[in-house]
């Protein structure tokens, strides 16, 4: 018997109605460990590249990983994969809260879904046992709405839910999938293959264990009695959980690394002080939150009392406060709070929802679209009510909004007239906020992340903020300026971010590797060591770039928005820098065992066991 | 439920044992400082030393169960005079669930000098990272709680003037080992300051603690 897993998968086919079990077997638990790693090994053998991503055979994995569930802190997440909508090629986003821990005490470690309903369903899994429900009701709900009206009528107020709201219903394009009223699974859209298939939401519960069982079970206790103080003795993490994620962006602004006016200006001080973590503290905080068996406690409950954004919920994260607010020269917070709850009820991005209205901004600006074309609503810099008033758009993809519910670059081709120019997207995904000339490997792991746009895949900066990651062999001072050696740290820390995503583990908790290496080996039992952790990253790195190069990737799309590579900023901490990302991507290419072309060499696919990837991919 | 009657009394027994060690290493005297710890993480209730009952003979049963608005659930001794600061942090800090405050000599000593820690080792600028000093609010006083309320946010150590030391956590192990880093830290400072200088981290080394931390 494997620990930490459950050994056991549901397939679910809407199309038929079919339901059913599947094993896990070690030897690919080993390899692949679980979450996206697993994922792609699924959607690689089981989506081809004539799938389109709204095709019925198109496959939605829900997946957890081997500790969710565990004793072990910061690791109750879950993975939502399949081929985007967004982008054509593979997609992966991510989520905390408590569905991924409740989905394994209900006996499973992922879910496969495939085909479409006919009608609105909903899943509901209870203690091993599935059933496809009818949501014709719930259909046209928002994500929290539906989450209280499925507790209310499954009669259990601990059923964890996973939902869409009218945006994945609608096909938006960066549809996401909404749990714990906040907690999002939020890139690529997602949520649109969910409401390509009809499926309006899973909803999980066990009832039989309150913890996943781990082989070393008294070894682990011992052992997170004393890791405690190693997790949070990371400088991020103090103000994380006094401040939540949007604590660094004074941090970040100072460096030039949090974008504003759409990727043009490098100093916003005065706008950037009122949406800070801190000023959030002093005026619309409630309380922290935790997810699931976390000691980082990140998570805000805000309240704005009155006015026309009112609300109490789920506050911002850094990525929203800034794409909402700094991209946009929005500096109400209040309007911050009441888009980020908006765009949890629609299901939608908020990173991609912030980069297509900053990017209507700009067009306006240009004289590309006018009022006419916009509604009425007139998209200037630091309009919230305008912001606001274009989220309702999007999520009900009505007027503008249906045009902008594409994502930045199908709207910027509509558009055109060379919008396209300044359409700043990596193989359709939008740029998260931070800026690749303030830190240049940052550009290197954007152009080369398999999901496209993604800070997530590496979070390269903390690198070049000076850290030292010395278990993965990262033991010198990177600068964030100069491009030398940066290949070599884009590829070491876009692997150890694959094993995080397997595992599935927080990313804001950054143990020391080999310590994840030993939570690993007293979860399951077996002994495994740093280097064959970090190969299983370059394993289902590799992998998901084959998915890429099948799906039609190639070289020409390693590449970032000209802004990036040409268009330095005349003020702030990245004053007068670009992306110098040849230099960086040829070496790249090289280190990874990939040849001219991005395509993985046959003999390093074979090395990671990948055999049967290379005959596909060198026929 | 066995389980988590017995996890308890566990972590009784560590808040004795944290009081006698810190005793012992002369951080908190037998009648100054006090420890306290929520019932589990997260918890609206927590465990903490009585007032004026000699540290080195503490046990289990001397300890007072409270909740956040400050009624007395368990014990029959009065509580630290200091639980209005441990509330006040339990209510600002989701992510603490202990708070130890000790006299930590040299710590309160320097900052009575009116000096701050500085980043003289990795190991106190990663843990201690800034250490306001917290100006003198007369101890024991609902006031006091207030302004240690307003001075823990993203910080896990404060210096109160002329009073001593607090060291918060999510655990009793980080609260206690931010304490003993403090000290530690402050004796090399001390150690320096009697020749004359003090070097510390270059600015470089640690850029992303300084910037993040203002320091």
């Amino acid at each position: 018997m494997m620990h930490g897993y459950t050994g056991k998968l549901l397939r679910v086919n809407l199309s038929d109605g079919k339901i059913s079990v599947e094993s896990l077997e070690e030897d690919i638990a080993r390899k692949y460990l679980g979450g996206s790693g697993l994922a792609a090994r699924i959607i690689y053998d089981e989506v081809s590249p004539q799938t389109a991503p709204f095709n019925p055979e198109n496959r939605l994995v829900f997946m957890t990983g081997p500790v969710t569930g565990t004793l072990a802190p910061s690791f109750g997440r879950f993975a939502v994969c399949t081929r985007s909508p967004l982008t054509g090629i593979w997609a992966e986003s991510h989520a905390a809260g408590f569905w991924g821990p409740e989905l394994k005490f209900a006996g499973y470690d992922g879910i496969i879904i495939q085909g479409k309903a006919e009608s609105p369903v909903y899943l509901w899994i209870r203690d091993g046992e599935a059933e496809i429900r009818r949501a014709e009701h719930l259909w046209g709900m928002d994500t929290y709405e539906t989450e209280t009206r499925i507790r209310q009528e499954l009669g259990d107020e601990k059923v964890q839910v996973a939902a869409i709201g009218d945006a994945g219903e609608r096909l938006v394009k960066f549809a996401a999938v909404v749990h714990d009223k906040g907690r999002v699974a939020g890139r690529c859209g997602t949520g649109a293959v969910m409401g390509s298939k009809m499926l309006k939401a899973v909803a999980v519960r066990g009832t039989k264990l309150s913890t996943i069982p781990s082989a070393r079970e008294e070894m682990l206790k011992n052992f997170l009695k004393r890791i405690y103080i190693t997790i949070r003795s990371h400088p991020t993490v103090q103000i994380y959980a006094s401040y939540g994620t949007d604590g660094i962006l004074a941090m970040m602004h100072e460096y030039g690394d949090t974008p504003i006016k759409y990727f043009t200006r490098g100093e916003w001080a005065e706008g950037v002080e009122r949406i800070t973590g801190e000023t959030m503290a002093k005026k619309i905080l409630v309380r922290q939150k935790a997810c699931y068996r976390c000691p980082i406690v990140c998570r805000r409950h805000v309240r704005v009392s009155e006015g026309p954004y009112a609300m109490e919920g789920e506050g911002p994260e850094y990525e929203t406060a800034a794409s909402l607010g700094a991209l946009c020269l929005n500096d109400n917070l209040e309007s911050l709070a009441k888009a980020n709850e908006l765009c949890n009820k629609y299901g939608i991005d908020t990173i991609t929802t912030g980069n297509a209205i900053a990017f209507a901004m700009e067009c306006q600006e240009k004289g590309l679209i006018t009022e006419k074309d916009t509604d009425g609503i007139p998209l200037t810099w630091g309009d919230h009510q305008a912001i606001i008033g274009m989220i309702h758009k999007i999520g009900k993809r009505e007027g503008f909004g249906n045009l902008l519910a594409e994502g930045v670059k199908r709207a910027a081709e509509k558009i055109g007239r060379g919008a396209e120019d300044f359409a700043v997207h990596v193989k359709g995904l939008e740029i998260p906020m931070h800026d690749p000339r303030a830190f240049k490997g940052m550009g290197l792991q954007y152009a080369t992340s398999h999901r496209g746009g993604c800070h997530l895949r590496g979070l390269v900066y903390h690198i070049e903020q000076g850290e030292r990651t010395p278990d993965l062999g990262i033991h010198e001072r990177y600068e964030r300026f100069p491009t030398e050696g940066k290949a070599r740290i884009v590829i070491t820390m876009q692997n150890w971010h694959d094993v995080l995503d397997s595992l599935i583990m927080c990313k804001f908790t950054f143990l020391p590797p080999a310590s994840v290496a030993a939570i690993l080996s007293m979860v399951t039992g077996w002994t495994i060591r740093l280097p064959e952790l970090v190969e299983v990253g370059e394993r289902t790195y590799n992998l998901k770039r084959a998915f890429n190069i099948r799906c039609g990737t190639t070289a020409k799309d390693d590449t970032l928005p000209k802004r990036f590579l040409e268009e330095p900023l005349l003020d702030g901490g990245c004053k007068g820098e670009v992306v110098e990302l040849d230099r960086m991507l040829a070496e790249y290419y090289q280190l990874r065992g990939w040849n001219e072309n991005g395509i993985p060499k046959k003999e390093k696919l074979e090395s990671l066991g990948l055999d049967d990837v290379a005959r596909s991919l060198w026929k | 439920m066995e389980e988590k009657g017995a996890e308890e009394e566990e972590l009784k027994s560590e808040i004795i044992r944290c009081a006698i060690s810190l005793y012992q290493r002369g951080l908190m005297t037998g009648i100054g400082g006090n420890i306290s710890a929520r019932v589990e993480p997260g918890a609206n209730e927590f465990w903490i030393t009585p007032s004026g009952l000699y540290k080195p003979r503490l046990t289990p049963e001397d300890l007072i169960r409270m909740d956040l608005d400050g009624n007395i659930l368990e014990g029959i001794f009065k509580p630290s005079n200091e639980w209005y600061f441990h509330v006040a942090i339990y209510k600002r800090r989701a992510d603490v669930n202990a708070v130890i405050h000790t006299h930590s000599p040299i710590a309160t000593g320097l900052a009575l000098a009116g000096q701050t820690i500085k980043p003289i080792t990795v190991e106190a600028t990663m843990m201690l990272t800034r250490v306001p000093i917290v100006p003198f609010v007369y101890p024991g006083t609902k006031e006091l709680g207030e302004t240690v309320g307003e001075h823990i946010m993203g910080n896990r150590l404060l210096l109160l003037q002329n009073h001593g030391v607090i060291g918060v956590g999510y655990d009793l192990i980080e609260a206690l080992s931010a304490i003993e880093i403090l000290e530690e830290c402050a004796t090399m400072m001390l150690v320096a300051s009697h020749f004359g200088k003090c070097e510390v981290i270059p600015a470089h080394d640690i850029e992303l603690i300084k910037k993040l931390y203002k320091i």
